[in-house]
């Protein structure tokens, strides 16, 4: 263990890893705050720049964007009643109204206060689950990492927006695309039509580009959204210690309930802000003030999303499993680096797992730092015109793309999936369950066939352990929950808030 | 609230042109799930059949079927057809509902004017793509940005030249000295 610490401290301790993680959240701050730009897109757009930095390196930068644009899409949120990205939409009900009091600052100051704190019970509660989750899956063989990855499919219906079907076929066309190029088992061509750029299968980072980055553009040009105007100027007033004395225990409350469900794949940020913010509201003796500007209900609804930052980290490095689309691009960047999350990774690389949590427990203090300056920076950064910034992240795209393998067809690719994902968008097929299913397609594929290698066809080979046993429990239990959410979110009188329904296909 | 039944010549009406079907009203049918259901569905039986036997190379001894190279697309294929035909069915018979004045999903349409903004975007994208070949990466990032840029903006000339040509010139700079990655330079080999 101390040896192990030891050399974590060694590969962590360099001036890079320090500039990435800072850098990282500002980038991440810095896109989260600009209403349109979304997280997904920001660490989709950093992802080529790690191909040359070491692993370690790499992973912090993309996690400090990551962190940074779930703090970053409060900004706009409370000043401009504009989520940055989907998890902040509960924070516009205090907030705005805070801000149209003239007290951005204070509501601005408690949601970055409270985002750290629960960044930091997030990232232990990481450290600390993390590898007794790994210790259990070392003893999976093929047909228990079937019905593993099995039941992390059903995380599509979490992101499938306002119609399971819809995500369904999504995701189907993200099965069916990864099957392109060579068979697993026998070598023989699929779907490659002779095209050689094809036997490698298509390349991963310029299909999520062309998936989640053009489609904003595209979206951007078509609707010339404008940003809203500034309730107020943030500098004014502060948050006291008085203030985040008075919210502590929604904080509090907020941080559990966003480590729990960000722990479970395809939770996210959202729903976790939302359950936060009625647990506040309920156990509040102010709960008549919510939704006109309490400030405990900013507290409670940033410290459910950043709960859920270092807690969807658990499933993807315990088991090798993404538990939303952003940790399913993280899941690529360590593809990319030749590492495979999961058991293995804490056998054969510990002291990069280590170092990872050394990085994470800083990135909270970081967080603090960079998310005060950005505070002050917002005006500016949204001042940025669009004429300018979408076609310059457009060419950011370009080179991303190329920089995979060198390779025009991987622009051309990339193009053709930026097209069709904004025909996706505007047909309302969301995209995310194609990516995660384009990703776990192999892997699913791989243990299926590989378990029917091992018992010569018989498919009783995926019922040949309590392990088995209850991932098959766990997915039908997750299918009936999730039809029965489905037909209750289609009565009447189960409403979402507005706010986060018309961002629930982002 | 009452749910009228539906006669076949409605449902065929609609499988036959989904978007004006007679006695109903547009308002009535969910028409962009219907066709998405359709078309889906249409796609995958056509892959299933049309393109997998051939664009599928299998070889002619396998031991189990499940380990051939097209079972899991076959699987996949299958359930994409049932699943969009049920989105298909699902939509008609949710814009039979509404007729009676209960509307059940909203109306809006899928596309609308402000999307025609996107095709000569979407145009120099297709063009950029082509000219990659002969010109390599930076020009056409050049003339793409800087056609972006007066596209859609204010016409500010060198303001648009200054931007798209130092954004080019620094991510350029960037992939081909730091992440060493040798971004072709077609015209302009030897200048840069």
């Amino acid at each position: 263990m101390i040896e192990n610490l030891s050399d974590a401290l060694v590969l962590f301790l360099n001036v890079y890893n320090m500039i990435a993680l800072a850098g990282g959240i500002a980038i991440g701050v810095i896109v989260g705050a600009i209403p349109g730009m979304t997280s997904t897109m920001a660490v989709a757009l950093t992802l080529p720049f790690t191909f040359t930095l070491p692993p370690v390196t790499g992973i912090l930068l993309l996690l400090g964007v990551y962190k940074g644009g779930v703090y970053g899409g409060s900004i706009p949120a409370i000043l401009v009643k504009t989520p940055g990205t989907p998890a902040a939409s509960c924070s516009v009900l205090d907030g705005y109204p805070l801000a149209q009091k003239g007290q951005a600052g204070r509501a601005l100051d408690i949601a970055l206060y409270a985002s750290c704190f629960a960044d930091l019970v997030s990232n232990l509660s990481l450290i600390l689950l993390v590898g007794y989750l790994a210790q259990l899956v070392t003893s999976f063989g093929p047909p228990e990492n079937f019905t593993l990855i099995f039941f992390s499919l059903t995380i599509i219906a979490s992101v499938s927006g306002d119609s399971l079907l819809r995500g369904f076929i999504s995701a189907g066309a993200g099965l069916l695309l990864a099957t392109v190029g060579l068979d697993l088992i026998y070598g023989t061509d699929r779907f490659t039509f002779g095209n050689t750029d094809l036997l490698g299968g298509l390349a991963f980072i310029p299909l999520l580009i062309g998936l989640f980055a053009i489609p904003e553009i595209l979206n951007g040009y078509a609707k010339r959204g404008e940003t809203g105007k500034i309730a107020a100027d943030p500098s004014g007033s502060r948050a006291t210690f008085a203030d985040f004395r008075y919210c502590f225990r929604s904080i509090l409350r907020g941080s559990l309930i966003g480590v729990v469900l960000g722990a479970i794949p395809g939770i996210g940020g959202a729903p976790s802000a939302f359950v936060s913010y009625s647990e506040a509201m309920r156990r509040s003796p102010n709960r008549k003030n919510f939704g006109k500007g309490e400030l405990e209900g900013v507290a409670a609804a940033e410290a459910g999303n950043n709960g859920v930052a270092g807690s969807t980290m658990i499933p993807l490095l315990a088991l090798g499993i993404p538990g939303d689309v952003i940790t399913a691009v993280i899941l690529g960047a360590f593809m990319v680096h030749g590492l495979r999350p999961g058991p293995m990774l804490f056998e054969q690389n510990i002291d990069l797992i280590y170092a990872l949590f050394i990085g994470i427990s800083i990135s909270s203090l970081f967080l603090l730092i960079i998310g005060k300056a950005a505070i002050h920076m917002f005006k500016h950064i949204a001042s940025i015109p669009r004429s300018y910034l979408y076609p310059v992240v457009m060419v950011l795209c370009v080179f991303g793309a190329y920089a995979v393998n060198n390779s025009f067809f991987d622009i051309y690719v990339m193009v053709g999936f930026g097209i069709v994902g904004f025909l996706m968008m505007r047909m309302h097929i969301p995209s995310a369950p194609f990516l995660i299913a384009f990703i776990l397609g192999p892997m699913l594929e791989d243990s299926f066939r590989q378990s029917l290698l091992m018992s010569q066809g018989s498919l009783t080979i995926f019922m040949r352990s309590w392990i088995t046993w209850v991932f098959w429990s766990l997915t039908i239990l997750s299918v009936v929950l999730m039809v029965r959410r489905h037909l209750a979110g289609r009565s009447p009188d189960v409403a979402l808030p507005k706010v986060q329904e018309e961002k629930r296909d982002v | 609230m009452t749910v009228r039944p539906v006669s076949r010549p409605h449902a065929l009406i609609l499988i036959i042109n989904p978007f004006q079907p007679e006695g109903l009203s547009l308002k009535t049918v969910n028409k962009r799930d219907f066709v998405l259901g359709l078309v889906v569905c249409a796609l995958a039986l056509f892959v299933l059949f049309g393109i997998l036997p051939w664009a599928v190379k299998t070889p002619k001894v396998i031991p189990n079927l499940a380990l051939s190279p097209t079972f899991w697309p076959r699987i996949i294929l299958v359930s994409m057809a049932g699943l969009s035909a049920l989105l298909a069915i699902q939509a008609y018979y949710s814009g039979i509902k509404s007729q009676d004045g209960d509307p059940v999903e909203s109306e809006e349409q899928p596309f609308d004017m402000s999307d025609l903004r996107v095709i000569p975007t979407a145009l120099l994208m297709v063009l950029f793509c082509a000219a990659l070949k002969p010109f390599g990466v930076v020009l056409p990032s050049i003339a793409m940005l800087l056609g972006m840029i007066l596209m859609h903006g204010r016409g500010e000339w060198p303001k648009a030249i200054g931007v798209s040509v130092a954004t080019v010139l620094i991510l350029y700079m960037f992939f081909r000295y730091v992440a060493k990655v040798p971004v072709p330079l077609g015209p302009l080999n030897g200048l840069l």
